[in-house]
């Protein structure tokens, strides 16, 4: 069931998708504030 | 960078394809899924005010596009899920990938057509593929595209482990789990459990990523914020899993993954017997279908005083999505989907290079 024999080899598929369009209430200054930081400090640690 | 299930990423992006890359990796098939901005930049753009619409309709476009010339001839095939910018956009980009000589297949899990959002039609006959989850989706699809293959979205059985223990909880555990959109289908359970709550004790817990409350005295629920993991101890420790949908033409084309999810992690289920939760239930088989506010106290309380019922349900259930939904079945149909496209493709080629050949010769 798992042999790929079949299948192309090294296939590239590359996929699009459509944000997801925030609603407003997703972007109270107090929770994106706070989201915003929090990503920051992520993004921070994994550039180190 | 892969996308997730973060801020700005729908649910169904996962479900349809983040959740399959490890497995598709495993078959020598590479599924890349560029994010438009980088999660944080996103955050930040979007924290302005008045800078969401710029950004979405602006911003998100012109950097989709630099994507498509960058990564699209590189790809052996793309798939475009739901759309490439707003849902609700003209599919200009999608043309633009068409002139790009790319094989497309498209993919959608929602009967936006019946919500008045258009160009769904002119997305699917810009494909050469597609896939959906729903018969009447696929009847559909089939209008406006050549090919189109009824795949169902795949659940992740190895994370939704099956529930080993069917003693009921103290007081009766109940539990919904979803996104905000679906909190409309939520006052279907209004009346019911009130009137359960004059029968026995309960608990309903909520689950999803904005807080929810019923704001009634009689109705005795909790909120608790999403995450997969949460998802998972959740339906451990619930004794019944509640999937209410009206009866209307969007929700008999859902594919509710809701009503899946439940019968993977072997919990026994109530739903609405709305499009597929039919054929997911079998009335008794899997689960309880219900359909008036009584079928569903009767329903529940059923499930309630019999854990042999309980215990029978969610074993036929969880059997049900292994051999239905998990992900190697599922991955085995797309593979099959994918290496056709892709052969297709490689055939074309052979044969232009052939006429070309036989016209320099």
């Amino acid at each position: 069931m798992s042999s790929p024999q079949h299948f192309h080899e090294e296939t590239k598929l590359l996929m699009f998708a459509k944000p997801l369009v925030p609603k407003d209430d997703d972007f109270a200054p107090g929770k994106q504030l706070s989201k915003l930081v929090h990503d920051l400090v992520l993004a921070e640690k994994s550039l180190r | 960078m892969l996308a997730d299930s973060s801020s700005y990423n729908s649910p169904s992006l996962w479900v349809n394809g983040t959740q399959l890359i490890p497995w598709l990796r495993s078959q020598g098939c590479e599924l890349s899924i560029p994010e438009a901005f980088p999660r944080f930049i996103a955050t930040a753009l979007l924290a302005l005010p008045g800078i969401r619409r710029i950004a979405w309709k602006g911003l998100l476009p012109r950097i989709r596009v630099r994507q498509l010339e960058h990564l699209a001839p590189q790809a052996d095939t793309v798939i475009v899920h739901k759309s490439i910018t707003a849902i609700d956009d003209p599919p200009i980009l999608e043309r633009r990938l068409r002139e790009l000589n790319n094989r497309i297949i498209f993919n959608f899990d929602d009967a936006t057509h019946e919500c008045g959002i258009p160009y769904l039609d002119e997305r699917l006959s810009l494909a050469d593929a597609a896939w959906v989850g729903n018969p009447l989706l696929v009847d559909f699809a089939r209008k406006h595209c050549p090919r189109v293959e009824l795949i169902e979205s795949a659940v992740d059985c190895d994370h939704y482990i099956p529930k080993s223990d069917y003693a009921l909880g103290s007081p009766l555990q109940l539990c919904w789990s979803g996104t905000p959109s679906s909190y409309r289908y939520l006052d279907l359970l209004r009346e019911p459990l009130r009137k359960l709550g004059r029968l026995m004790p309960y608990q309903i817990t909520m689950m999803s990523r904005s807080r929810f409350s019923f704001s009634d005295p009689e109705i005795h629920d909790r909120w608790m914020p999403f995450s997969h993991a949460g998802e998972v101890a959740l339906f451990q420790s619930s004794d019944i899993g509640l999937m209410p949908l009206t009866d209307g033409p969007y929700e008999r084309a859902k594919e509710n993954y809701k009503t899946k999810i439940y019968l993977a992690s072997g919990l026994p289920v109530v739903a609405s017997p709305v499009g597929m939760n039919n054929a997911f239930l079998l009335h008794g088989e899997r689960g309880m279908l219900a359909a008036t506010s009584d079928d569903w106290v009767g329903a529940i309380a059923a499930f309630a005083k019999d854990r042999r019922q309980r215990e029978r349900c969610g074993v036929a259930g969880r059997a049900f999505a292994v051999t239905k939904y998990s992900i190697p079945v599922i991955g085995h149909q797309l593979l099959g989907l994918f290496n056709s496209v892709v052969q297709e493709q490689v055939s074309t080629q052979d044969r232009t290079s052939t006429r070309i050949s036989e016209a320099l010769s």
